[in-house]
């Protein structure tokens, strides 16, 4: 039975129950009306015997054809209402048969007494009496009677009340007992039903798809959890579809999570999943009161390696290397790769340093071996850099910093070694980093300035050149050398915007001269290798020259022969195309690097400068003579022109003029002077190179 | 679990009933011995009745009947402590309450208006109570037989000093007026369909109904009633199953009757008509006996000259508590 016939058998019952009630209240009105009727009828006939009393007393005193009249009407009256007594109880019935009886009794004792003359004798006047006495008996049997058939009437009244009111009360707590039946019934299922189906959904909701609901029944209830059976099975069958779908996800995930955590090439853990696992070291090493070696190494030249036999073979190097380092660590310690040819490692449970100098020692031990790298055995170094949890710091971000600083240090003093971090690196990091921000905002503070240094003939002493210096002005460390900024400009990336300012202010300042009739000959221009290599440069180069008006030939630009070294191809290509402009070029600081000959004849380059720590100890110095004999002599025979830089008195004057060095630059000519003395030095030169024509 | 808890309630249910059960019917009854002095005549219809179909053992009382002929008799038994109740006439109450005052009346449970008859011979020319006149006329004395032959006379104006009375037993009277012993009798049922059986033809019988209404009543001493007022109230409770029986009933009350009484079938529809059973207790009975003695005072039926006060020989007290609405006063 569904759940609307249920609770329709319920209103049913409950109409049914109402009907019956009605009913019941029916009957009562109509047993009441007619127990009314007989309790009036008493009533009526008591008013009747009331008549006939008044009749019989008026026959006593007056006895006048009026009160016999009064009598016999009365008692017909009587007569009449007992004929008309309505439906009777046994009980009723016997006292109207009393009733009826004292009637007759009436009428024969009134026949005797009417007869009886109440003037005749004393006996018959006795009679007479004893015979009213008796008719007052009867007429008050027949009262008594009356009453009695009220009084039951009335008792048959209030038997009925009681036997509805009963009745409707048991009525009433049959249809409460079948209602709450019902209802509990109803409840019970309805509450079991839903318990079932939450359990079930409950079930389903911590994966067990194979819940299944048992119907029994055709109500909404089993609709409900057959339609639940229905969307079981349809989501066991999509679940298993989505289950292959999802096992691939994962793998896939986890494939992606393992290239996101780690190396491709050497399969070591990358940088983010290191940074986790430091985390978890030092976590563990705090609990255990622990030390943590944290180690960070870079192979030294490995650039090389890359440049000359190929980026494969620099591959197949750290991919050995990497086999290497993760035998001859422990188990617990932790190797990961996070860039070129930098490597991190973790070394845990580490009480003394000596314990990280055994480790180190070990990391060190694989490079004695040799590299066999496309059939050639290639020995490698790296220079490493440790901090040590708790020491050096107890956050990893610190602790990587200053590992980092440590093997800079390393690099800095000689490579192929390991330092230990101390806290003075932390210092010279603060100041480098404070001296970058300065320099970020120095162009724009306008702190940089130039100054100029002549270069002159030693033949004639004449002013052949000016070369440029950059100088900067910090408003609170006062002047800084360009050694030390240079590199941060460098490092950072400043080196194109000075290098580029530089360039323009020089033209300028050149055209100005030229403009004022004084002859300075070239404006040399200090150039970063970073420059050269720019592939703007060569443009930038030509936009200057022709804002500033500035005739090329009247600008050199000097590079340092490491600068070109770094990359020959490119810069060849570069110097060629700003000679092709008609600028010149010229080698600064010659004899300090590795120039290899070969490349020195290939590049279009005008002028070789002499570095001066060949020239300072000149001519105390046998070596430092050998040297700029040498450089002057390479000069000719590759038809460079040589200037000798940093020459301070007039003995290195004399030795480089008995040498042939046509160009000298230095104190004995002239300090880095400003713009202003600059330009008086040029305007006397030119009055006394008039004076010579002249 | 449901099974349990249900089987549970209808055996706490069924104990329930069981105990109420048994204190509605205790299973040992108190059983009281009572004894009735009964009139033998079917007036007394109701302790006949009461005893057959065991009304009175089913109200925890051994009843012995002891029967005879007439109130006057049962009267006297209850009187000499022989019965604890009797069955009579309101005649005998009326004459004995001059008498005595330690009985008392505790319900009417029958009245007839024809119960007493006067019977003569067809023979004898008696028609009415003025040919009665010098006759030999038998009563029983001090009973409702001589009230009535005093009233019948002294309706249609004859002195009673004008008739000679002979007092017999009521079971005398049918053979005297067969041998001519006495003209005519003034006796109750059954001696009176008993007596016009046995004349046969030669029964005549006076016109005298409604004239006087007779009543059958059950009396006990006061100190009966005093002393077992719980029985009390069962004798008459158990009249009072029998008047509803028999109103209810009639034909089955008419041959228990028969059977009981040794009656026929004629006389049971020669007098049925007449009685009308009602167990009550009347303020007109009271009346009704204060008229008769008045009556006997001034006729002389008595040598009492004070009325007694009849509302002192009724007791409404256990009537009142089987069937209130039967007591008027």
């Amino acid at each position: 039975m569904n759940l609307r016939n249920r609770l329709f058998v319920i209103s049913t019952t409950s109409i049914v129950m109402a009907l019956i009630m009605s009913v019941v209240v029916y009957w009562a009105n109509m047993t009441i009306a007619k127990s009314s009727e007989r309790a009036h009828f008493g009533h009526e006939i008591i008013e009747v015997v009331s008549e006939l009393e008044a009749g019989l007393r008026g026959i006593l005193s007056f006895n006048r054809v009026v009160e016999h009249a009064q009598w016999h009407s009365a008692h017909a009256k009587l007569s009449q209402t007992l004929f008309n007594y309505p439906l009777l109880t046994n009980e009723q019935k016997r006292l109207i048969k009393n009733i009826q009886a004292s009637s007759k009794s009436l009428s024969v004792l009134f026949a005797y007494l009417k007869d009886i003359d109440p003037a005749s004798t004393e006996k018959n006047q006795q009679l007479r009496r004893h015979i009213a006495e008796r008719l007052y008996v009867k007429m008050d049997a027949i009262v008594e009677h009356s009453q009695r058939l009220t009084l039951i009437a009335q008792e048959d009244i209030n038997t009925t009340i009681n036997r509805t009111f009963l009745g409707i009360v048991v009525l009433l707590l049959i249809l409460g007992a079948v209602m709450t039946a019902f209802a509990l019934r109803l409840g019970r299922y309805i509450s079991e039903s839903v318990t079932r189906l939450i359990s079930a959904m409950q079930q389903i909701s911590v994966g067990k798809l194979d819940t299944h609901i048992e119907i029994n029944g055709s109500d909404e209830i089993s609709l409900l959890a057959l339609g639940f059976n229905q969307m079981t099975e349809q989501l066991m069958k999509a679940t298993a579809a989505q289950d292959v779908l999802q096992r691939e996800a994962d793998r896939r995930s986890e494939e992606l999570n393992y290239l996101a955590h780690h190396d491709t090439l050497t399969k070591l853990p990358n940088r983010l999943l290191f940074d986790v696992l430091l985390e978890q070291s030092l976590k563990h090493a705090k609990r255990h009161e622990q030390g943590v070696a944290i180690v960070f190494m870079d192979l030294d030249k490995f650039k090389n390696i890359n440049d000359c036999l190929g980026h494969p073979v620099g591959d197949h190097l750290l991919k050995i290397l990497a086999d290497r380092l993760t035998k001859v660590l422990r188990n617990i310690d932790t190797v990961a790769r996070i860039g070129g040819d930098e490597f991190v490692f973790i070394i845990e449970e580490i009480n003394h340093i000596k314990d990280a100098k055994i480790a180190l020692k070990k990391v060190i031990s694989i490079f004695d071996e040799a590299f066999f790298l496309n059939g050639h055995a290639i020995m490698m170094t790296a220079s490493m850099g440790i901090s040590l949890y708790p020491m050096d710091g107890e956050e990893s971000a610190v602790l990587i910093k200053n590992a980092d600083a440590a093997m800079y240090l390393a690099k800095d003093e000689g490579r192929n070694s390991f330092k230990f971090y101390n806290h003075m690196l932390t210092k010279n990091a603060y100041d480098q980093v404070f001296l970058e921000t300065a320099l970020r905002g120095a162009l724009s503070r306008k702190e940089f300035y130039l100054v100029y240094q002549t270069q002159v003939s030693i033949e004639h002493g004449g002013v052949l050149g000016v070369e440029v210096l950059l100088r900067w002005h910090h408003t609170e460390l006062g002047l800084i050398s360009p050694e030390i900024f240079i590199p941060i400009a460098e490092a950072n990336g400043l080196i194109h915007d000075i290098g580029a300012w530089v360039l323009l202010e020089a033209c300028r300042q050149g055209k100005v001269w030229l403009d004022a009739g004084l002859n300075f000959g070239r404006i040399a221009v200090n150039i970063s290798g970073l420059q050269v290599m720019n592939a703007e440069f060569c443009q930038q180069v030509a936009e200057v020259l022709n804002s500033s008006q500035l005739p090329s030939e009247n600008l050199e630009l000097e590079m340092t022969e490491g600068s070109i070294m770094q990359d020959t191809e490119r810069a060849t290509q570069h110097l060629k195309e700003l000679r092709s402009m008609g600028v010149l070029l010229a080698i600064d600081d010659f004899g300090t690097g590795y120039s290899s000959l070969s490349y020195l004849k290939k590049l279009p380059v005008h002028r070789l400068k002499i570095d001066r720590s060949f020239i300072i100890d000149i001519p105390e110095n046998e070596d430092d003579r050998v040297i700029a004999e040498a450089v002057i002599a390479l000069g000719g025979a590759l038809n460079l022109v040589v200037v000798a830089e940093g020459v301070e008195n007039e003995e290195q004057l004399q030795f480089l003029k008995a040498r042939g060095c046509p160009v000298a630059q230095g104190f004995l000519f002239s300090k880095p002077i400003a713009v202003e003395a600059m330009t008086g030095y040029l305007e006397k030169e030119k009055i006394d190179a008039c004076l010579l024509t002249e | 679990m449901h099974q349990l808890k249900a089987l549970t309630i209808v055996i706490t249910l069924l104990i329930l009933s069981a105990v109420f059960w048994w204190l509605k019917n205790p299973l040992v009854k108190e059983v009281s011995n009572v004894s009735i002095a009964v009139s033998r005549t079917p007036l007394s219809a109701p302790i006949y009745i009461a005893d057959s179909l065991g009304y009175f053992s089913a109200a925890g009382l051994n009843v012995e009947l002891i029967e005879a002929n007439g109130g006057n008799l049962t009267f006297q038994l209850m009187m000499d402590g022989r019965a604890d109740f009797a069955t009579s006439s309101d005649s005998v109450i009326m004459f004995n309450g001059f008498k005595y005052n330690d009985f008392e009346n505790l319900a009417t449970f029958v009245q007839s208006a024809h119960d007493v008859k006067v019977l003569t011979k067809t023979t004898s020319a008696i028609r009415s109570a003025k040919d009665l006149k010098g006759k030999k006329v038998a009563i029983i004395k001090g009973s409702a037989s001589e009230y009535f032959l005093d009233m019948f006379l002294a309706l249609e104006g004859v002195e009673v000093s004008n008739v000679v009375l002979v007092d017999l037993a009521a079971k005398e009277m049918s053979l005297a007026l067969e041998q001519d012993q006495v003209d005519a009798i003034v006796v109750w049922e059954p001696f009176a369909y008993q007596a016009t059986k046995n004349l046969g033809d030669e029964a005549a019988l006076l016109s005298s109904s409604n004239l006087y209404e007779l009543t059958f009543n059950l009396l006990a001493k006061k100190q009966t009633t005093a002393i077992k007022p719980k029985i009390t109230v069962k004798v008459i409770s158990a009249l009072k199953q029998a008047v509803d029986y028999i109103n209810a009933n009639e034909a089955k009350a008419q041959a228990l009757l028969k059977v009981r009484l040794g009656l026929d079938q004629a006389f049971m529809e020669w007098i049925w008509g007449d009685y009308r059973y009602d167990l009550a207790l009347n303020r007109s009975l009271i009346l009704s006996l204060e008229n008769e003695a008045r009556w006997a005072v001034s006729r002389g039926l008595t040598d009492k000259k004070v009325i007694p006060d009849f509302r002192k020989f009724m007791n409404p007290e256990p009537l009142t508590t089987v069937s209130p609405y039967s007591v008027s006063f």
